[in-house]
């Protein structure tokens, strides 16, 4: 399975607690689109890697939904994480 | 006396001091407007002072036919005008709104929708509810930073079309390039 950096840091960003789309934009530091970002959830979301739920009504026609990291995408999330420790010769300095 | 505008009469010759004697519209007259609104709209005014901007378009957008109110009321105002009886200010406001309201409610559909739930509808409708929260929420911020109005809306537009562009190329992605798929999964 392919994964890209992108997909990285969102999973890394809801290893800690489940977000909504904006809150996720925000963590990335206001770096990308929303139409980039719901793209990126749906690549997630196929792969299996995250999963979504609907949240409360914001307003007319507007509702929230969350993403929250399953196992496997913690799975993948933990490999990549050793992957890049182990390249930059990271996974002995830390122990 | 100052400017008074007479129904079916040009500005200056009421104005210019030879018009007629101004008369205030008779009960009956003021019956037969109600009459005409309620024939058309459905709706009921208790006093002619009390139409409204709303209540009158609420009554147009009611009415069965939306011409038959201007044009009776086009004839009402001029078989006043033929009596002298004139002028009438909320008569005469209302003639005019009826006339500005007949263009508008040509588009009324559009006019009075809010802008979120119209773009709405050109977004991809698995995104469309959390797009519309996002906005929201991203608009309120920018907001209460002081952003500048037209940088809202340039932000506004370009993650609208971001949406747009992914909710396409994410649905057609599989179609368009098959072998892409293929590689993806």
């Amino acid at each position: 399975m392919k994964i890209t950096n992108q997909e990285l840091m969102v999973l890394s960003i809801l290893d800690t607690e489940k977000m909504y789309g904006y809150q996720i934009v925000k963590e990335l530091g206001g770096n990308m689109l929303l139409g980039s970002l719901y793209n990126l959830m749906k690549q997630l979301e196929r792969k299996d890697l995250v999963k979504s739920e609907w949240g409360e009504e914001t307003g007319e026609g507007a509702r929230r939904k969350y993403y929250s990291i399953n196992g496997n995408g913690r799975k993948i999330l933990a490999q990549a994480k050793d992957f890049y420790l182990s390249k930059w010769g990271l996974n002995t300095a830390l122990g | 006396m100052g400017i008074k505008y007479s129904i079916g009469m040009k500005k200056e010759e009421v104005t210019s001091g030879d018009a007629k004697e101004v008369k205030p519209l008779t009960k009956n007259d003021i019956n037969e407007l109600k009459l005409i609104i309620h024939d058309s709209t459905g709706i009921k005014i208790p006093d002619i002072g009390m139409l409204t901007d709303d209540n009158i378009l609420l009554g147009l957008r009611s009415a069965k036919s939306k011409k038959s109110i201007f044009s009776k009321l086009t004839a009402f105002s001029f078989a006043i005008s033929n009596r002298s009886a004139t002028p009438y200010s909320d008569l005469w406001y209302l003639i005019i709104f009826v006339i500005k309201s007949t263009w508008a409610i040509k588009t009324s559909g559009l006019k009075r929708v809010s802008f979120f739930k119209l773009f709405s509808y050109m977004l991809p409708r698995d995104s469309r509810e959390e797009y519309v929260a996002d906005l929201m929420e991203m608009n309120k911020d920018l907001r209460a930073d002081g952003t500048p109005k037209f940088v809202i809306y340039l932000t506004n537009i370009a993650h609208f079309t971001s949406i747009v562009f992914h909710g396409l190329f994410f649905k057609l992605s599989g179609y368009f390039y098959p072998s892409r798929k293929k590689v993806d999964d």
